[in-house]
Protein backbone atom coordinates (compact mmCIF):
# COMPACT_ATOMS: atom_id res chain seq x y z
CA UNK A 1 0.00 0.00 0.00
CA UNK A 2 1.52 3.06 -1.12
CA UNK A 3 1.59 5.99 1.30
CA UNK A 4 -0.79 8.08 -0.15
CA UNK A 5 -3.99 5.28 0.22
CA UNK A 6 -2.70 4.48 3.46
CA UNK A 7 -3.10 8.21 4.29
CA UNK A 8 -6.69 8.42 2.45
CA UNK A 9 -7.48 5.42 4.36
CA UNK A 10 -6.81 6.67 7.56
CA UNK A 11 -8.53 9.81 7.17
CA UNK A 12 -11.49 8.66 5.53
CA UNK A 13 -11.60 5.95 8.59
CA UNK A 14 -11.63 9.11 11.32
CA UNK A 15 -13.88 11.22 9.22
CA UNK A 16 -16.24 8.28 9.08
CA UNK A 17 -16.17 7.80 12.93
CA UNK A 18 -16.39 11.36 13.39
CA UNK A 19 -19.86 11.78 11.00
CA UNK A 20 -21.90 8.20 12.73
CA UNK A 21 -20.67 10.16 16.09
CA UNK A 22 -22.41 13.07 15.31
CA UNK A 23 -25.80 11.04 14.44
CA UNK A 24 -28.02 12.63 17.20
CA UNK A 25 -30.57 9.93 19.01
CA UNK A 26 -33.15 12.10 17.18
CA UNK A 27 -32.33 11.32 13.50
CA UNK A 28 -30.59 8.17 13.21
CA UNK A 29 -31.60 4.50 12.45
CA UNK A 30 -31.50 2.22 15.57
CA UNK A 31 -29.44 -0.09 13.43
CA UNK A 32 -26.49 2.95 14.27
CA UNK A 33 -27.11 3.15 18.05
CA UNK A 34 -24.41 1.34 19.02
CA UNK A 35 -21.54 2.69 16.68
CA UNK A 36 -22.74 6.52 16.93
CA UNK A 37 -22.39 6.20 20.82
CA UNK A 38 -18.98 3.85 20.18
CA UNK A 39 -17.78 6.60 18.22
CA UNK A 40 -18.74 9.31 20.24
CA UNK A 41 -17.39 7.59 23.35
CA UNK A 42 -14.20 6.96 21.34
CA UNK A 43 -13.85 10.52 20.12
CA UNK A 44 -14.75 12.09 23.68
CA UNK A 45 -12.00 10.05 25.78
CA UNK A 46 -9.50 11.98 23.51
CA UNK A 47 -11.12 15.14 23.76
CA UNK A 48 -12.95 15.49 19.82
CA UNK A 49 -16.36 16.17 19.91
CA UNK A 50 -17.92 16.19 16.58
CA UNK A 51 -20.67 19.03 17.74
CA UNK A 52 -21.91 20.82 20.38
CA UNK A 53 -26.08 21.79 20.46
CA UNK A 54 -26.46 25.63 21.80
CA UNK A 55 -30.03 27.18 23.34
CA UNK A 56 -31.01 23.92 23.48
CA UNK A 57 -34.15 23.80 26.34
CA UNK A 58 -36.04 20.64 27.88
CA UNK A 59 -38.79 22.18 28.87
CA UNK A 60 -42.03 21.14 28.02
CA UNK A 61 -43.69 24.49 27.38
CA UNK A 62 -41.29 26.52 25.79
CA UNK A 63 -43.82 29.32 26.26
CA UNK A 64 -42.76 29.17 30.22
CA UNK A 65 -40.00 31.41 30.22
CA UNK A 66 -37.29 31.25 32.94
CA UNK A 67 -36.04 34.81 33.03
CA UNK A 68 -32.75 33.93 35.15
CA UNK A 69 -31.46 31.46 37.52
CA UNK A 70 -31.00 33.35 40.52
CA UNK A 71 -28.51 31.92 43.11
CA UNK A 72 -27.71 33.09 46.15
CA UNK A 73 -24.32 32.51 48.07
CA UNK A 74 -24.05 33.21 51.69
CA UNK A 75 -20.85 32.49 53.99
CA UNK A 76 -20.97 32.35 57.58
CA UNK A 77 -17.86 32.38 59.39
CA UNK A 78 -16.65 31.04 62.88
CA UNK A 79 -18.24 34.41 64.81
CA UNK A 80 -21.60 33.79 63.17
CA UNK A 81 -21.07 37.20 60.86
CA UNK A 82 -23.08 36.41 57.21
CA UNK A 83 -21.14 37.44 54.40
CA UNK A 84 -23.65 37.49 50.52
CA UNK A 85 -21.33 36.94 47.82
CA UNK A 86 -23.74 36.38 45.36
CA UNK A 87 -25.48 38.54 43.83
CA UNK A 88 -24.03 41.18 43.91
CA UNK A 89 -25.50 43.87 45.85
CA UNK A 90 -27.81 40.81 46.56
CA UNK A 91 -29.87 41.56 43.63
CA UNK A 92 -30.97 39.58 41.34
CA UNK A 93 -30.95 41.11 37.33
CA UNK A 94 -33.96 39.67 35.23
CA UNK A 95 -33.72 41.97 32.70
CA UNK A 96 -32.41 45.40 30.98
CA UNK A 97 -29.62 45.76 28.60
CA UNK A 98 -26.01 43.87 30.11
CA UNK A 99 -22.71 44.01 27.93
CA UNK A 100 -21.34 41.14 30.18
CA UNK A 101 -22.38 39.60 32.86
CA UNK A 102 -19.77 39.44 36.32
CA UNK A 103 -17.44 36.55 36.50
CA UNK A 104 -19.27 35.40 39.70
CA UNK A 105 -22.76 35.21 38.18
CA UNK A 106 -21.68 33.49 35.53
CA UNK A 107 -19.57 30.92 36.72
CA UNK A 108 -22.05 30.22 39.19
CA UNK A 109 -24.76 29.49 36.86
CA UNK A 110 -22.18 27.09 34.79
CA UNK A 111 -21.58 25.56 37.94
CA UNK A 112 -24.87 24.73 39.14
CA UNK A 113 -26.54 24.06 35.17
CA UNK A 114 -23.96 22.08 34.02
CA UNK A 115 -21.26 20.10 36.62
CA UNK A 116 -22.31 16.10 37.01
CA UNK A 117 -25.02 15.14 39.13
CA UNK A 118 -23.92 15.46 42.91
CA UNK A 119 -20.99 17.83 41.84
CA UNK A 120 -21.81 20.95 41.68
CA UNK A 121 -22.82 21.68 45.50
CA UNK A 122 -19.28 20.02 46.65
CA UNK A 123 -17.65 22.10 43.97
CA UNK A 124 -18.95 25.56 45.05
CA UNK A 125 -19.20 24.66 48.57
CA UNK A 126 -15.29 24.07 48.73
CA UNK A 127 -14.67 26.90 46.21
CA UNK A 128 -16.41 29.44 48.89
CA UNK A 129 -14.68 27.60 51.72
CA UNK A 130 -10.86 27.42 50.24
CA UNK A 131 -11.10 28.92 47.12
CA UNK A 132 -8.07 31.80 46.83
CA UNK A 133 -10.96 34.93 46.42
CA UNK A 134 -12.90 33.71 50.05
CA UNK A 135 -9.99 32.36 51.83
CA UNK A 136 -9.49 35.60 53.66
CA UNK A 137 -12.98 35.00 54.83
CA UNK A 138 -12.56 32.38 57.19
CA UNK A 139 -15.64 30.51 56.61
CA UNK A 140 -17.40 27.69 58.45
CA UNK A 141 -20.37 27.37 56.13
CA UNK A 142 -21.57 28.09 53.15
CA UNK A 143 -25.54 27.97 51.87
CA UNK A 144 -26.67 28.43 48.53
CA UNK A 145 -30.29 29.29 46.87
CA UNK A 146 -31.61 28.84 43.51
CA UNK A 147 -34.54 30.32 42.42
CA UNK A 148 -36.15 30.75 38.99
CA UNK A 149 -38.08 34.04 38.04
CA UNK A 150 -40.62 32.74 35.50
CA UNK A 151 -42.96 34.06 33.14
CA UNK A 152 -45.90 32.73 30.93
CA UNK A 153 -45.26 34.06 27.65
CA UNK A 154 -48.65 33.64 26.34
CA UNK A 155 -50.72 35.18 30.10
CA UNK A 156 -48.30 37.89 31.17
CA UNK A 157 -48.54 35.68 34.92
CA UNK A 158 -45.29 35.62 36.80
CA UNK A 159 -44.20 33.80 39.33
CA UNK A 160 -40.97 32.34 41.20
CA UNK A 161 -40.05 29.05 41.16
CA UNK A 162 -37.48 27.44 44.13
CA UNK A 163 -34.95 25.38 42.14
CA UNK A 164 -32.74 24.38 44.73
CA UNK A 165 -30.98 25.02 48.18
CA UNK A 166 -27.88 23.61 50.12
CA UNK A 167 -25.86 24.26 52.85
CA UNK A 168 -21.79 22.80 52.76
CA UNK A 169 -19.78 22.65 56.00
CA UNK A 170 -16.00 24.23 55.18
CA UNK A 171 -14.21 22.31 58.02
CA UNK A 172 -14.37 18.63 57.53
CA UNK A 173 -16.33 19.01 54.31
CA UNK A 174 -19.73 18.02 53.81
CA UNK A 175 -23.21 18.95 53.27
CA UNK A 176 -25.24 19.35 56.12
CA UNK A 177 -28.25 20.02 53.69
CA UNK A 178 -29.70 19.67 50.43
CA UNK A 179 -33.74 20.75 49.06
CA UNK A 180 -34.53 20.23 45.62
CA UNK A 181 -37.86 21.84 44.49
CA UNK A 182 -38.55 23.63 48.30
CA UNK A 183 -41.64 24.93 49.07
CA UNK A 184 -41.87 28.59 49.80
CA UNK A 185 -41.90 27.87 53.40
CA UNK A 186 -38.90 25.13 53.39
CA UNK A 187 -36.70 27.56 51.46
CA UNK A 188 -37.87 30.66 54.32
CA UNK A 189 -36.65 27.99 57.38
CA UNK A 190 -33.40 26.90 55.20
CA UNK A 191 -32.39 30.72 55.27
CA UNK A 192 -32.90 31.54 58.88
CA UNK A 193 -31.68 28.80 59.80
CA UNK B 1 -10.70 7.35 -12.22
CA UNK B 2 -10.88 4.11 -9.77
CA UNK B 3 -12.96 4.97 -6.49
CA UNK B 4 -9.17 4.40 -5.03
CA UNK B 5 -7.79 6.97 -6.69
CA UNK B 6 -10.27 9.45 -6.62
CA UNK B 7 -10.75 8.92 -2.82
CA UNK B 8 -7.16 9.74 -2.54
CA UNK B 9 -7.46 12.83 -5.04
CA UNK B 10 -10.24 14.01 -3.01
CA UNK B 11 -8.04 14.02 0.39
CA UNK B 12 -4.71 14.89 -0.80
CA UNK B 13 -4.75 17.38 -3.89
CA UNK B 14 -3.97 20.67 -3.31
CA UNK B 15 -6.24 22.98 -2.57
CA UNK B 16 -5.66 26.76 -1.32
CA UNK B 17 -4.83 27.55 2.40
CA UNK B 18 -6.70 31.05 2.27
CA UNK B 19 -9.25 29.31 4.45
CA UNK B 20 -6.49 27.70 6.83
CA UNK B 21 -4.61 30.67 6.88
CA UNK B 22 -7.73 32.52 8.04
CA UNK B 23 -8.73 30.48 10.55
CA UNK B 24 -5.74 30.78 12.14
CA UNK B 25 -5.60 34.08 12.90
CA UNK B 26 -9.56 33.50 13.85
CA UNK B 27 -8.71 30.38 16.09
CA UNK B 28 -5.46 32.35 17.86
CA UNK B 29 -6.93 35.51 18.54
CA UNK B 30 -10.58 33.77 20.19
CA UNK B 31 -8.36 31.89 22.76
CA UNK B 32 -5.98 35.18 23.44
CA UNK B 33 -8.78 36.94 23.74
CA UNK B 34 -11.31 34.03 26.05
CA UNK B 35 -8.68 33.33 28.00
CA UNK B 36 -6.61 36.75 29.04
CA UNK B 37 -10.48 37.63 30.04
CA UNK B 38 -10.08 34.84 32.21
CA UNK B 39 -6.96 36.75 33.80
CA UNK B 40 -8.89 38.27 37.25
CA UNK B 41 -9.96 34.54 38.02
CA UNK B 42 -7.71 31.86 36.72
CA UNK B 43 -6.38 30.69 39.68
CA UNK B 44 -10.11 30.71 40.71
CA UNK B 45 -10.76 28.28 37.57
CA UNK B 46 -7.30 26.11 37.24
CA UNK B 47 -5.48 27.14 40.27
CA UNK B 48 -4.74 24.10 42.53
CA UNK B 49 -7.12 26.37 45.01
CA UNK B 50 -9.90 26.52 42.40
CA UNK B 51 -12.62 25.09 41.61
CA UNK B 52 -12.41 21.31 41.63
CA UNK B 53 -8.60 21.26 41.61
CA UNK B 54 -5.75 18.86 43.90
CA UNK B 55 -6.97 20.58 46.79
CA UNK B 56 -10.64 19.82 46.30
CA UNK B 57 -9.32 16.20 45.37
CA UNK B 58 -7.76 15.97 48.58
CA UNK B 59 -10.62 17.43 51.07
CA UNK B 60 -13.74 15.62 49.32
CA UNK B 61 -12.12 12.45 48.10
CA UNK B 62 -15.73 10.65 47.22
CA UNK B 63 -16.52 13.69 45.00
CA UNK B 64 -17.84 12.60 41.26
CA UNK B 65 -15.00 13.34 38.37
CA UNK B 66 -16.07 16.12 36.78
CA UNK B 67 -15.60 14.88 33.04
CA UNK B 68 -15.97 11.03 33.99
CA UNK B 69 -15.45 10.03 29.55
CA UNK B 70 -12.23 11.75 29.00
CA UNK B 71 -9.24 10.14 28.84
CA UNK B 72 -7.01 10.65 32.48
CA UNK B 73 -3.77 11.10 30.20
CA UNK B 74 -5.14 14.48 29.69
CA UNK B 75 -6.28 15.11 32.85
CA UNK B 76 -2.37 16.40 34.06
CA UNK B 77 -3.09 20.03 35.36
CA UNK B 78 -5.47 18.78 38.07
CA UNK B 79 -2.71 17.56 39.90
CA UNK B 80 -0.15 20.25 39.43
CA UNK B 81 -0.03 21.35 43.14
CA UNK B 82 1.44 24.80 42.31
CA UNK B 83 -0.41 28.01 41.86
CA UNK B 84 2.81 29.73 39.97
CA UNK B 85 3.16 26.27 37.38
CA UNK B 86 0.04 26.72 36.46
CA UNK B 87 0.36 30.52 36.24
CA UNK B 88 3.31 29.94 33.99
CA UNK B 89 1.60 27.56 31.78
CA UNK B 90 -1.47 29.71 31.46
CA UNK B 91 1.45 33.02 30.62
CA UNK B 92 2.90 30.40 28.08
CA UNK B 93 -0.98 29.60 26.74
CA UNK B 94 -1.58 33.19 26.38
CA UNK B 95 2.06 33.71 24.73
CA UNK B 96 1.69 31.05 22.07
CA UNK B 97 -2.28 32.07 20.78
CA UNK B 98 -0.99 35.65 20.48
CA UNK B 99 2.12 33.90 18.40
CA UNK B 100 -0.38 31.55 16.40
CA UNK B 101 -2.51 34.51 15.44
CA UNK B 102 0.40 36.81 14.37
CA UNK B 103 2.13 33.94 12.48
CA UNK B 104 5.47 33.99 14.28
CA UNK B 105 6.92 30.45 14.98
CA UNK B 106 3.78 29.67 13.94
CA UNK B 107 4.56 25.44 13.82
CA UNK B 108 5.43 25.62 17.27
CA UNK B 109 2.85 28.41 18.87
CA UNK B 110 0.56 26.31 17.07
CA UNK B 111 0.95 23.13 18.88
CA UNK B 112 1.41 25.03 22.37
CA UNK B 113 -1.47 26.75 21.75
CA UNK B 114 -3.51 23.79 21.44
CA UNK B 115 -1.98 21.15 23.43
CA UNK B 116 -1.91 24.07 26.25
CA UNK B 117 -6.03 25.25 25.40
CA UNK B 118 -6.69 21.32 25.59
CA UNK B 119 -4.91 20.47 29.23
CA UNK B 120 -7.07 23.87 30.71
CA UNK B 121 -10.12 23.12 29.23
CA UNK B 122 -9.77 19.20 30.29
CA UNK B 123 -8.65 20.73 34.02
CA UNK B 124 -11.79 22.71 34.14
CA UNK B 125 -14.20 22.38 31.66
CA UNK B 126 -17.02 24.05 33.77
CA UNK B 127 -14.82 27.00 32.90
CA UNK B 128 -16.03 27.48 29.38
CA UNK B 129 -18.89 27.05 27.62
CA UNK B 130 -20.01 24.61 24.42
CA UNK B 131 -16.95 26.51 21.99
CA UNK B 132 -14.28 24.93 24.03
CA UNK B 133 -15.16 21.54 23.92
CA UNK B 134 -15.51 22.00 19.93
CA UNK B 135 -12.14 23.59 19.10
CA UNK B 136 -9.81 21.35 19.92
CA UNK B 137 -10.22 19.17 16.73
CA UNK B 138 -10.66 22.16 14.44
CA UNK B 139 -7.23 23.83 15.96
CA UNK B 140 -5.52 20.67 15.11
CA UNK B 141 -6.16 20.56 11.46
CA UNK B 142 -5.31 24.27 11.56
CA UNK B 143 -2.14 23.92 13.19
CA UNK B 144 -0.88 20.90 10.99
CA UNK B 145 -1.41 23.16 7.86
CA UNK B 146 1.43 25.14 6.73
CA UNK B 147 -0.39 28.24 7.65
CA UNK B 148 2.28 30.07 8.30
CA UNK B 149 2.80 30.91 5.08
CA UNK B 150 0.67 33.57 4.43
CA UNK B 151 0.23 37.07 6.54
CA UNK B 152 2.35 35.63 9.01
CA UNK B 153 5.36 37.52 10.80
CA UNK B 154 7.33 34.05 9.53
CA UNK B 155 6.11 34.96 6.04
CA UNK B 156 7.50 38.58 6.69
CA UNK B 157 10.58 37.07 7.76
CA UNK B 158 11.07 35.05 5.15
CA UNK B 159 10.81 38.03 2.38
CA UNK B 160 13.08 40.20 4.31
CA UNK B 161 15.61 37.23 4.00
CA UNK B 162 14.82 37.07 0.26
CA UNK B 163 13.15 34.01 0.11
CA UNK B 164 10.82 33.24 -2.68
CA UNK B 165 6.98 33.74 -2.01
CA UNK B 166 5.33 30.24 -1.09
CA UNK B 167 2.38 28.62 -2.47
CA UNK B 168 -0.81 29.55 -1.75
CA UNK B 169 -2.02 25.88 -1.78
CA UNK B 170 -1.01 22.35 0.05
CA UNK B 171 -2.40 19.29 0.27
CA UNK B 172 -5.96 19.39 1.22
CA UNK B 173 -6.50 17.03 3.69
CA UNK B 174 -6.28 19.08 6.85
CA UNK B 175 -9.24 21.63 4.73
CA UNK B 176 -11.13 18.49 4.23
CA UNK B 177 -10.80 17.69 7.71
CA UNK B 178 -12.20 21.10 8.75
CA UNK B 179 -15.01 20.67 6.56
CA UNK B 180 -16.07 17.39 6.95
CA UNK B 181 -16.00 18.57 11.16
CA UNK B 182 -18.02 21.95 10.24
CA UNK B 183 -20.66 19.59 8.90
CA UNK B 184 -20.48 17.66 12.24
CA UNK B 185 -21.11 20.40 14.17
CA UNK B 186 -24.35 21.57 12.21
CA UNK B 187 -25.55 17.94 12.34
CA UNK B 188 -25.56 18.13 16.45
CA UNK B 189 -26.96 21.28 16.69
CA UNK B 190 -29.19 21.24 13.84
CA UNK B 191 -30.73 17.92 13.22
CA UNK B 192 -31.20 17.58 17.70
CA UNK B 193 -33.77 20.46 17.51
CA UNK B 194 -35.87 18.90 14.86
CA UNK B 195 -38.23 17.35 17.97
CA UNK B 196 -37.67 20.34 19.98
CA UNK B 197 -41.19 22.09 20.91
CA UNK B 198 -39.03 25.43 21.01
CA UNK B 199 -37.52 25.39 17.81
CA UNK B 200 -40.38 23.78 16.13
CA UNK B 201 -43.34 26.60 17.55
CA UNK B 202 -40.53 29.30 16.66
CA UNK B 203 -39.98 30.25 19.92
CA UNK B 204 -36.75 29.93 20.46
CA UNK B 205 -34.48 33.24 20.07
CA UNK B 206 -37.41 35.29 21.27
CA UNK B 207 -36.94 33.31 24.75
CA UNK B 208 -33.09 33.37 24.18
CA UNK B 209 -33.48 36.89 23.61
CA UNK B 210 -35.94 37.94 26.44
CA UNK B 211 -33.73 35.63 29.27
CA UNK B 212 -31.29 37.28 31.04
CA UNK B 213 -29.01 34.01 31.44
CA UNK B 214 -28.64 34.58 27.49
CA UNK B 215 -29.35 38.04 26.52
CA UNK B 216 -27.25 41.05 26.24
CA UNK B 217 -31.11 43.07 26.11
CA UNK B 218 -33.03 40.76 27.89
CA UNK B 219 -36.14 42.99 27.24
CA UNK B 220 -39.83 42.05 25.72
CA UNK B 221 -39.14 41.24 22.46
CA UNK B 222 -43.03 40.26 22.12
CA UNK B 223 -43.78 42.91 19.41
CA UNK B 224 -41.21 41.35 17.19
CA UNK B 225 -42.41 37.95 18.11
CA UNK B 226 -43.32 36.81 13.93
CA UNK B 227 -40.03 38.25 12.92
CA UNK B 228 -38.15 35.94 15.70
CA UNK B 229 -40.26 33.34 14.64
CA UNK B 230 -38.71 33.17 11.54
CA UNK B 231 -35.59 33.66 12.93
CA UNK B 232 -36.27 30.77 14.46
CA UNK B 233 -37.12 28.66 11.75
CA UNK B 234 -34.41 29.65 9.26
CA UNK B 235 -32.03 28.80 12.23
CA UNK B 236 -33.40 25.38 11.91
CA UNK B 237 -33.30 24.96 7.83
CA UNK B 238 -30.04 26.91 7.87
CA UNK B 239 -28.02 23.96 10.54
CA UNK B 240 -30.16 21.20 9.68
CA UNK B 241 -29.10 21.44 5.55
CA UNK B 242 -25.71 22.62 5.61
CA UNK B 243 -24.31 19.16 6.23
CA UNK B 244 -25.75 18.40 2.70
CA UNK B 245 -25.89 21.46 0.80
CA UNK B 246 -22.37 23.49 1.87
CA UNK B 247 -21.19 20.05 -0.35
CA UNK B 248 -23.02 21.25 -3.56
CA UNK B 249 -21.20 23.90 -5.66
CA UNK B 250 -24.84 25.64 -6.53
CA UNK B 251 -25.75 26.21 -2.72
CA UNK B 252 -22.29 25.86 -0.87
CA UNK B 253 -21.57 29.84 -1.01
CA UNK B 254 -25.34 30.76 -0.23
CA UNK B 255 -25.42 28.42 2.33
CA UNK B 256 -22.31 29.65 3.88
CA UNK B 257 -22.80 33.32 3.95
CA UNK B 258 -26.70 32.32 5.49
CA UNK B 259 -24.55 30.91 8.04
CA UNK B 260 -22.02 33.76 8.51
CA UNK B 261 -25.20 36.02 8.86
CA UNK B 262 -27.03 33.79 11.67
CA UNK B 263 -23.65 33.85 13.40
CA UNK B 264 -22.74 37.31 13.18
CA UNK B 265 -25.96 38.51 13.93
CA UNK B 266 -26.33 36.13 16.96
CA UNK B 267 -22.68 37.07 18.86
CA UNK B 268 -23.83 40.96 19.70
CA UNK B 269 -27.19 39.96 20.67
CA UNK B 270 -26.24 37.23 23.77
CA UNK B 271 -23.35 37.57 26.23
CA UNK B 272 -22.30 33.95 27.53
CA UNK B 273 -19.46 33.87 24.92
CA UNK B 274 -20.89 33.32 21.83
CA UNK B 275 -19.05 35.38 20.39
CA UNK B 276 -16.33 32.57 20.27
CA UNK B 277 -18.68 30.12 18.86
CA UNK B 278 -19.91 32.68 16.30
CA UNK B 279 -15.85 33.10 14.87
CA UNK B 280 -14.93 29.74 15.32
CA UNK B 281 -17.85 29.00 12.88
CA UNK B 282 -17.39 31.82 10.76
CA UNK B 283 -13.68 30.43 10.84
CA UNK B 284 -14.75 26.93 9.75
CA UNK B 285 -17.15 28.39 7.12
CA UNK B 286 -14.48 30.14 4.91
CA UNK B 287 -13.38 26.19 4.51
CA UNK B 288 -16.34 26.17 2.53
CA UNK B 289 -15.97 29.94 0.56
CA UNK B 290 -12.42 29.53 0.27
CA UNK B 291 -12.35 25.63 -1.03
CA UNK B 292 -11.67 26.25 -4.93
CA UNK B 293 -11.23 23.16 -5.92
CA UNK B 294 -9.62 24.55 -9.45
CA UNK B 295 -5.84 23.91 -8.37
CA UNK B 296 -2.55 24.33 -10.09
CA UNK B 297 -0.79 20.74 -10.28
CA UNK B 298 2.63 22.10 -9.78
CA UNK B 299 2.18 23.18 -6.17
CA UNK B 300 3.94 21.70 -3.34
CA UNK B 301 2.04 19.80 -0.36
Amino acid sequence: MTRARLASALLTAYAAVLVVAALPPEVRPRWLDLPSEAGRIALRSLAIKPGVAVFETGRDDPRILVRQDCIRVVGRDAHGRETVFAPPDDRCITEGARLVIPWLEGGLRTLVLRSPPGLAEPLIGDWFCHGPNWAAYELREVKLVWTQPWVDMRSGEEGVANAAAFAWRCDPPGMLRRLIRPSDAELRAFEQG
Amino acid sequence: MRPGAALEHWWLAPRPLHALVGARIVYGSVLFVAYALRAPVFQDLFGPNGIGGPAFAARVPDAPPLHPEIAPFLDVLRHVPSEAAVAALYALLLLSSAAFALGFATRVSGVLAWALHLLFWVRNPIAFVGWASFLPAPLLYVVLAPVGRHLSIDAWWRRRRGAPAASWYASGWRLRLLQIHVCTMYAVAGWSRLDKPGWLQGDMVEIALTSANFSRVAIDWSALAPLLALATWGTVVLEALAPFLLWLPRTRRIWAWGLVAMHALLAPLTHVEIWAWSAILIAGLLAFLYADDAAPRTTKG
